[in-house]
Formats: structure tokens, sequence, C-alpha cells
């Protein structure tokens, strides 16, 4: 497709689109990339396991959804880490 | 940068942020890693000194044996110096890896110094010659007593930064991995496997079909399961994680884990003792049915200290509770983690319904195994292979002579400094205020498959490889 060529809905559909591509709880600012806040919100976590161990992986915590997210999880909630979110 | 965002104008683009490029992980990334460095740096210093003809005995000190208050008091008083390096010694090590991992370290120093100090006080209380005549093992005191203390008083938050159960205890493993033998780990290893996989599947089983039975989510109950089944907390949030499970259903699963494990540390050892298990037989049935390795080594190490004081009532090395829990926790249960994440992940992803709060789970794919692997195994068989190697060189009465006093049993005394850290750390950070209220349904379900763990556990540990979990006690 031509730049010149495509209409504004165009445009809308392949942002959308690149953005449900590249919108990746790793960049979002609802993904709770702190392992001391997850211990302190996920009860007994620190009494016999750990937020710092390996067994966690790279699973976080998504305080939007209240779920547990890998890093390239994706949603249509996302927003960026530097404020932009994805309209919709 | 796929073809069809190429050709979007560049003030319309979406940037690829910096987090996508970076490497994830690393082998200072976690505690495991952590454990691992410290474990076998203090066994490297240990054998270093040792080749050079001295010992750290004058580093790993410990109380001695004592019958009046008048007698303890010179006996710190006369060790206070070594104490104090071995203090100065523990925080820098922890200190290195607190800051690393991004922990407040002005709030872990002074909160691992109460905790030292305590720690000594409970070996000491430990070391009175009528201890164990009330029960007083350090694993029991030093639960207990944090228990009280946690319950009854709120701590301050910063002193919860000094608690680090899991990373004490993965430190005592990789020290404990110096005192067994190479040979007994390809020895044991197979038989510890095979009866901790047919225990781990029949309870995981038990708890997902019992939990579904009852109406509960299919992630909640896989992630119950696995808790219940594999390693306890450390397993219920990597599930979670794998499976991406709500916060809640991850706290609850926790919370059940904590109180049954708790439940376990009293109730296996005195069971094991009413029964008259032999140490060996105790510690396999131990390593199958406690569900967090830190409880079943206070459980283990519990059973060996009542077998030390028994004189000779219980059959067995003391020793051997503890080297049986872990060979069949650690290497029969622990590194099969990563495996069922990796199943769980697949399956919750292809099989079970999508999420209805948009969340699109990204593919799983083999990473997941390593990357939840839980890495303090590797240092745990790396201290074992380097001591089997140091002492090949050692005839059985040198070995015993010279290798066992300078320099097996000071990184034993070591490990029993890490194992206490963590029995207090344990009691300091259980506020069952703060725990999450697990209701009645999943509580059933997880309470199936305790009762069928524990059953199966003590057929296969009792009966079923009774001779051969004995061997291997003595």
């Amino acid at each position: 497709m031509s730049w010149m060529s495509a209409t504004n809905t165009d445009v809308i559909v392949l942002v959308r689109r690149q953005l449900m591509e590249t919108s990746r709880c790793a960049d979002c600012r609802h993904r709770l990339d702190d392992r001391l806040a997850i211990e302190r919100r996920v009860s007994g976590l620190a009494v016999f396991g750990s937020a710092y161990g390996a067994s966690i992986g790279e699973s976080r915590l998504c305080v939007l959804h209240d779920r547990l997210v890998s890093p390239d999880d994706r949603c249509a909630r996302f927003s960026a880490l530097d404020g932009s979110a994805m309209s919709g | 940068m796929n073809q069809v965002t190429s050709e979007l104008p560049a003030s319309v683009r979406p940037s690829v942020s910096a987090t996508t490029q970076t490497a994830r992980g690393g082998v200072f990334s976690n505690e495991d890693w952590w454990s691992v460095w410290i474990g076998l740096l203090l066994v490297v210093i240990a054998w270093l000194v040792f080749a050079s003809g001295s010992s750290i005995k004058w580093l790993a000190a410990a109380p001695a044996k004592w019958s009046s208050v008048a007698q303890a008091g010179a006996d710190i008083a006369a060790h206070l110096p070594n104490y104090a390096v071995l203090f100065v010694v523990f925080a820098l090590l922890f200190g290195i890896a607190s800051t690393v991992l991004k922990q407040r370290l002005a709030h872990f120093l002074p909160a691992f110094l109460v905790l030292f100090v305590v720690s000594l006080l409970i070996f000491e209380t430990a070391a009175w010659t009528q201890a164990s005549h009330y029960n007083l093992e350090a694993p029991l005191v030093a639960l207990l007593l944090g228990l009280v203390i946690s319950n009854v008083v709120r701590l301050p938050a910063w002193f919860l930064a000094g608690l680090r159960v899991e990373f004490f205890i993965k430190v005592g493993i990789v020290l404990l991995g110096a005192t067994l033998p190479f040979t007994l780990l390809v020895w044991a290893g197979p038989v510890a496997v095979g009866q901790a996989t047919a225990v781990s599947l029949l309870t995981f089983f038990v708890i997902f079909f019992t939990g579904r039975a009852l109406g509960l989510d299919r992630r909640f109950a896989a992630v119950l399961g696995v808790g219940g089944a594999v390693c306890g907390v450390s397993a219920a949030i990597a599930i979670a994680g794998a499976v991406r499970a709500k916060r809640e259903q991850a706290s609850v699963a926790i919370t059940l884990v904590v109180l049954w494990a708790i439940v376990m540390i009293f109730v296996l050892p005195f069971t094991s003792h009413a029964l008259g298990l032999s140490t060996g037989v105790a510690g396999a049935w131990i390593g199958t049915s406690e569900f967090a390795d830190a409880a079943g080594i206070a459980a283990a190490q519990a059973y060996g200290d009542i077998a030390r004081n028994a004189g000779g009532a219980i059959a067995g090395a003391p020793e051997a509770a503890v080297q049986n829990f872990t060979l069949m926790k650690v290497v029969g249960r622990d590194i099969w983690i990563g495996i069922w994440a990796f199943v769980l992940a697949w399956v919750a992803t292809t099989r079970w319904d999508a999420f209805d709060d948009g969340v699109q789970a990204k593919k799983v794919n083999v990473g997941e195994i390593w990357a939840r692997f839980p890495k303090f195994v590797i240092g745990f068989v790396i201290a074992s292979a380097l001591i089997t190697w140091i002492a090949s060189a050692y005839s059985l009465a040198d070995y015993r002579k010279v290798v066992t006093p300078d320099l097996v049993a000071p990184i034993t005394a070591l490990r029993t400094w890490a194992f206490t850290f963590c029995f207090l750390s344990i009691g300091l950070t259980t506020r069952f205020g703060s725990l999450s209220k697990a209701g009645w349904k999943p509580f059933v379900a997880f309470t199936a498959g305790v009762a069928i763990n524990i059953i199966i556990g003590y057929v296969l540990s009792v009966h079923v490889f009774a001779a051969y979990w004995n061997s291997v006690g003595h």
C-alpha cells in the first residue's frame, strides 16, 4: 500500500494493528515490574517463596486486570510507559 | 518492524521500547543465582584455606554445649570476635546480592543484624544440655519464636527487608551439597525422581479434579494442584504466572501452602518419632510430603536433632534426615517446576478458555522451562562434585580424621547458620491475619491433595522403598 493513497480509515486501522503488535505488557505502565511490590500484594509470597527467585520468571502483576502476565502478552487496554494509551 | 508499519510516517509510527531489546535474566538477576555464587564462594574459600593447611573453623563458630547460664555467657563472650566476623561476612555477601537485586540495603543490614543476634541466641538455647528434654530443637524454637513475635507485635516494614526465607534456604542447600557425596546423588537420584514423580502426579490430579468438581476455575485449580504437588509457594507463583492466574488465586493457593506447610513442620517429625521411623526413611517421607523447601528442611532438621539426642533410640545417622529430604525434594521434585510451567502454559493457551478481560497470552516456548528452573540446584550439584573430588585424594581414615573436621564440619556449621536465619524468618514473616481468606472450596481441594500426598508418601517411603532409604541413611 502506498502511504499517499491511504485514507484516514486505512491509517487508523494500520496504526491500531501495529499497536496491537507492539503493545506488549513489557512496555505497559499497568505491568508492575517491582518485585518488592509483588511480594506485598500477593499474600504469603515472602513466607516460603520470593518474587526475587527464578520460579516467578518474567511474570509480573498487571494492576489493571489484577492478573499475572508475561512481557510478551498483550491487551486492548495497553497504556505505554511514557503515557500514550491505545485508543479504543 | 513489519512492512505495514514501515510504510507509516515516523510521526505516527509506534516506537520499539528499549525493554524489547534488552536481554532478560542473567546470572545475577535472581536469588537463585546469588545463592549459587555465595554458596560456592564459601565452599571454595573453605577449600583454599584447607589446602593451605588451615581451616575456616574460626569463622564457622557455633555454640558449645552448656549446662548453666554462666557457662553459656562465657561461651558467647569467648567467641564474640568470631561471631562478629561471621556477621560481617554474611552481611557483606547478602548485602551485595540485595543491592544488585535492587532491595533496600539500608533496611536489609540493620534487619539482618537483629536476625543474626536472635539466631545466635536460638543456637545457644539449642546447645543447652537439657534442650532435647523439652524438645527445644533449633528449627522449632526459631519458628515458634518468630510466629509468636510476628503475630503479637506489628513488625516495622524496614525489618521485613532482612527476612529473605527463600534466599537463606537456597544458600543453605548449596552448602548442604558440599556435605553430600556426588556418588550418592547419582545413586539415589533416580529413585528419588521416581517416587517424587508418582506422588506429585497423583497429588496434582487429586487437587485439580477435586477443585474442578467443586466448581473452581481451571487456572485456579492448576495453581492449587502444582502448589501442593511440587514445591509449594515457588510452584504456586510459577504456575500462576504460566497460566496467567488472577492475583487472588495465587494468594489463596499460597495461603493454603503456608498453613499446611507450617502444620507439617510439627506433625511430620513428631509422627515420625511416634512411629519409630529411621532418620533416612523419615527424611524421604518429609521430602515427599512437605510442600516448601524451607518448611521441609525445618521438619527434617528437627527430626535429625531429635534422633541425635535420642541416645540411639532412632535408627540412622542424624544427618540422613536432611540428606534424604533434600534428595527427594530438590532432586525429585523441585527441578521439574519449569516443565510443569511449560506444560500448563501450553494447555492454558491452547485448550482452555480465553480470558474475558481481553488479555492475550503469548504462545508458550520451551525457554519457559529454563527461565523458571531453580538454579540453586546447579550450585548444590557443583558443591557436591567439588567436595567429592577433593575427598577422592584421601583414604577413608584420613577423610574422617582430616577432611571432615577441617573442611566439611565448618561448611556444615555455615549451613546451619543459613538454615537458622531461614527458620526464624519463616516465623517472623508468617502473619496469619494478613493471609488471604481461602474459602472452603479451595481448602477442601487442597486438603484432599495433602491427605493423598501424606498417605502415598508414607507407603512409598516406609514400605516400598524403606530398605533403600535406610541404606542411603547409613
